[in-house]
């Protein structure tokens, strides 16, 4: 097989090991020693509220902060599209392509008419929540990192601060889909029905379907937190180990684009049949 | 003979062992989780603890069952689906 390369190419590549040599050149030249592993990898920033019991009065402001920061992008980005039109443009086929492939699967797993269009607007709204948070930790931003007692803001050192990193706001929307789906199984099989289907398919297993409903959420959070955190941890400590030579970049796409976005659908599909099942 | 490639149906498939273990121990989780807040805070006895784990076990294998019960019928439905689209000539159902 024989590579192709264009001047372009080539001259990106030629950028590429120019600045491997000069780094390569500076450590030798100056004896640089790189520092050890930070002992705050994987601790975040909590402030505690004047008010409150200890465990319920803590946050983490850059929870809230990227949170109020990305449901401004999107309503922003939502709004950019103003009229839509039969040739799309290219904000408006990402959009249609996204949510029709989203309003497909909703359909197929909610069987009553009625509920697929408020089942698929809670999903539609926590894909595109889910899958661009997911996506800006694979881009290099702004990071808070507890040191010394404070807080210090790296800018361009770690990937952004992304909200579903915290188990808080998994747990809330996964919480939400819980309730939600109960409130519409209530409403589309009435409430005798609904407490019923605990009782099947028989009322020996009552227990059993009780932990079974409590242990959707436990599983629908945990899922997503651990992948998003567990790739952001071996993404810095993968990259200490390499001393952030080659791999930062390769772990940002992978754990970051390709997991999160992954990880963005699962989210939305499970919550889709989450719903389904309860309602059928 | 033609190669079979390996699609994105494979990493469905995947997913469902997956999510089945995940299904298994977060129910265990929860019914541990049930029988530790009632030793702690309802002051009953350490055996609740025990009698509330061995169900979160029986609950998440009952519920893992019937998770992959689902699928497998999710999964003939399709290849049903897909028989009728190619008018009967496609052989993957027979397996």
């Amino acid at each position: 097989m024989k590579i192709q390369l264009t001047k372009s190419d080539k001259v990106f590549l030629g950028i590429i090991v120019a600045g491997y040599i000069a780094i390569f050149t500076y450590i030798i030249v100056t004896g640089y020693q790189f520092p050890k592993l930070d002992e705050s990898v994987g601790q975040r920033w909590i402030y505690q509220l004047p008010f409150g019991t200890p465990p319920l009065n803590r946050v983490n402001p850059m929870t809230v902060f990227m949170s109020w920061a990305i449901m401004v992008g999107l309503i922003a980005f939502a709004s950019s599209i103003k009229v839509f039109t039969i040739i799309p443009g290219k904000k408006q086929s990402l959009i249609e392509m996204l949510l029709d492939y989203i309003l497909d699967l909703t359909k197929d797993a909610v069987p009553k008419e009625e509920f697929v269009r408020p089942t698929f607007n809670i999903a539609a709204t926590l894909f595109l929540f889910i899958f661009v948070s997911n996506i800006i930790s694979g881009i290099p931003g702004i990071q808070a990192v507890p040191r010394n007692n404070g807080v210090i803001f790296t800018i361009f050192e770690d990937t952004w601060y992304t909200p579903t990193s915290d188990l808080n706001t998994n747990a809330t929307f996964a919480v939400m889909v819980l309730i939600i789906s109960h409130v519409f199984a209530i409403k589309a099989k009435g409430f005798g029905q609904w407490v019923k289907g605990f009782f099947e398919p028989n009322p020996i297993m009552f227990p059993m379907n009780v932990i079974g409903e409590l242990a959707k959420p436990v599983s629908h959070s945990l899922r997503l937190f651990g992948n998003i955190m567990g790739g952001g941890l071996l993404v810095l400590i993968i990259s200490y180990l390499v001393k952030y030579f080659l791999m930062p970049t390769f772990l940002w796409g992978f754990f970051g684009i390709f997991v999160g976005s992954i990880q963005a659908l699962v989210f939305t599909i499970l919550a889709i049949a989450y719903i389904g099942s309860v309602i059928e | 003979m033609k190669e079979k490639k390996f699609g994105f149906k494979q990493f469905g498939m995947l997913n469902m062992v997956f999510q089945f273990g995940i299904v298994v121990i977060s129910n265990v989780f929860v019914g541990g989780l049930i029988g530790y807040l009632l030793v702690k805070y309802a002051n009953l006895g350490k055996i609740w603890l025990v009698l509330f784990f061995m169900l979160g076990i029986f609950s998440g294998l009952y519920q893992g069952i019937r998770y992959l019960l689902k699928e497998a019928e999710k999964y003939e439905r399709n290849n049903k689906s897909g028989d009728k689209r190619n008018g009967g000539s496609d052989d993957s159902c027979s397996s």
